[in-house]
């Protein structure tokens, strides 16, 4: 039980952080609030009562308690920029950002986990060599990525159209070499192992002694799932930005440009507590499927 | 283990020699290149030539050496946040190995603190602190960062404490002090130095991206992403190339170097 009520605290915590740090913030930046949305012409008055209207004025722990009951609630409050709630744009933004990360989320795990059992399966040099190569460019930040694939290889060169498919493909490049590592660490000291000996003394055919041995592996990556998920939420960011798809990418960009702070402390809080939320799951999941957290 | 604590002296003194070739090639790089700052407007966007290796910006201004002082900007922000990670990460090392009751708290923290992704933090930071100084939100940054580095600093110093050239420092009579800095810290340090490295890609990582949004240095200031976000808007291509190439050769040559084990930390 110990492992599980660390995660919560855990989970819970960091959460709580990431409120306390929006409202600090908010703190901060509440004076040009106000100001930006009026305009220059407004008077000091006019700005006093508008902040006092956002209700930006009240004491700290007040406007941190409203903000995780509102949290709590799912309400964000109104976007500067389009005058609109939050909520109904974030959950459009994410339902495209999802169609990206779903696929390639598949496409990744698929593949990485291929390709790490043929690796470990065939040692040699040059194909660990390629393994190590090949994870560290798929590590490279998706911004670089993205430049190099949709305005050189694309617009310069005009060897790809930038569509869908490969933006897919560019967000499933480190899902796959995480977890192509991953089963590859795994799996190699597995085929030596005894227990890989014995199914092979006794006539199990190859394939069957690859799917007895993913079993264990299986949980190395599943515990690498949380962080995976969070790292490809900022990375798709900006495979969204470069592809020029709509998404919550997009919307962050934007809301930068804009100072629309709403906005952009909703997609905190929504990272914030989907990674809260998703390192509770693996825990959770963990504890199920390993015997040794318990 | 003796050997390790050569090995930790050594690296020091790389690290100190390192940082000398920098600052000399810091000195004279610059006597190459033309003003940042300097604004030509019959010259805009030109492509690479003699008198510009990496051709011109929408402002004529020249692309090699706002690239150049746009690296040594991200270096100079993610050094001071580095600096400040570092200052806390190795006393709260030092201490967690020593007192188990302040370990379990304090790894806590770390657990919910590691939770928030660097990028997320900053972003938190740097747009509620609009108009600030930048280098101040860099050091902020800085308190978010520590959390891989204690943990490893906590569990090697365990591992070097029970060493006997540690017993034999202690019996000697060394001060508590003079034992960490001179017996313990250059123990510990050639096994966190991946982990330290691996925080500097992050780091990079997050300066780079943070830049591209707009929210580091603003604009007659150079930086690698603000160069990049321009290239895209006026689809000029050294302006794209360069900076890119830059920043990922420099992660890519990082990366390979101190191969990370479990590569799944968000930026």
């Amino acid at each position: 039980m110990g492992m599980l009520g660390k995660r919560l605290f855990e989970s819970v915590f960091s959460i709580l952080l990431a409120i306390l740090m929006v409202t600090a913030s908010e703190t901060f930046i509440a004076p040009d609030i106000a100001r930006t949305l009026l305009g220059t012409k407004a008077t000091q008055a006019e700005v006093d009562e508008y902040r006092h209207q956002l209700g930006l004025d009240r004491p700290f722990w007040q406007r941190a308690g409203a903000h995780v009951l509102k949290t709590m609630e799912g309400d964000f409050g109104t976007s500067y920029a389009f005058r609109l709630p939050v909520s109904p744009i974030l959950v459009q933004a994410s339902v495209s950002t999802l169609a990206l990360i779903l696929p390639a989320l598949i496409l990744g795990l698929g593949m990485g986990i291929g390709m790490g059992t043929w690796v470990a399966h065939n040692p040699c040099r040059v194909r660990r060599w390629i393994l190590r190569l090949l994870s560290s460019v798929c590590l490279l930040p998706s911004l670089i990525i993205c430049t190099w694939i949709v305005y050189v290889l694309g617009y310069k060169l005009n060897w790809i159209t930038p569509s869908y498919l490969i933006a897919v493909g560019v967000v499933a490049l480190v899902p796959m070499a995480v977890i192509a590592q991953t089963t590859y660490q795994e799996l190699a000291p597995a085929f030596d192992s005894d227990f890989v000996r014995a199914q092979r003394s006794l006539g199990l055919s190859e394939s069957a002694v690859i799917f007895y041995s993913l079993r264990p592996a299986a949980i190395a990556v599943s515990a690498s799932f949380t962080n995976l998920v969070l790292y490809l939420l900022v990375s798709t960011a900006f495979v969204e930005i470069t592809f020029n798809r709509s998404g919550l990418g997009t919307l962050l960009m934007n809301a930068c440009d804009r100072v629309d702070y709403p906005v952009l402390m909703a997609i905190v809080l929504l990272v914030a507590i989907t990674f809260g939320l998703m390192n509770l799951v693996s825990g959770v999941v963990l504890y199920v499927a390993d015997p040794r957290t318990r | 283990m003796l050997q390790t604590l050569e090995h930790g002296k050594r690296l020091v003194l790389l690290l100190l020699l390192a940082s000398a070739s920098v600052v000399l090639i810091i000195q004279a790089v610059p006597r190459f290149l033309p003003n940042p700052y300097a604004q030509q407007v019959d010259q805009q966007l030109l492509p690479p030539a003699q008198n510009h290796w990496f051709g011109t910006d929408q402002l004529g201004r020249d692309v090699a050496a706002r690239a150049y002082f746009g690296l040594l900007n991200t270096a100079k922000l993610i050094l001071l946040c580095l600096f400040v990670t570092l200052l806390l990460a190795f006393p709260l090392g030092f201490i967690a190995a020593q007192r188990r009751s302040l370990e379990s708290v304090l790894e806590s923290v770390a657990g919910a603190v590691y939770s928030l992704p660097t990028f997320i933090v900053a972003l938190i930071v740097f747009v509620g602190l609009r108009g600030q100084d930048i280098a101040l939100k860099f050091a902020l940054l800085g308190l978010f960062n520590w959390v891989p580095i204690y943990r490893s600093v906590r569990d090697m110093t365990r591992q070097v404490q029970t060493m006997p050239y540690v017993t034999f420092a202690r019996a000697m009579g060394f001060s508590e002090s003079k034992v960490y800095l001179w017996h313990i810290f250059p123990g510990v340090l050639p096994p966190v130095f991946p982990v330290i490295m691996l925080n500097l890609v992050s780091l990079l990582e997050a300066e780079f991206l943070l830049s591209f949004l707009g929210l580091s240095y603003p604009d007659p200031v150079p930086t690698l992403g603000g160069l990049l976000r321009q290239g895209i808007a006026y689809l000029d291509f050294p302006m794209m190339v360069v900076p890119s190439t830059i920043m990922g050769l420099l992660i890519f040559l990082l990366l390979t170097r101190f191969e990370p084990k479990l590569p799944t930390r968000a930026v």
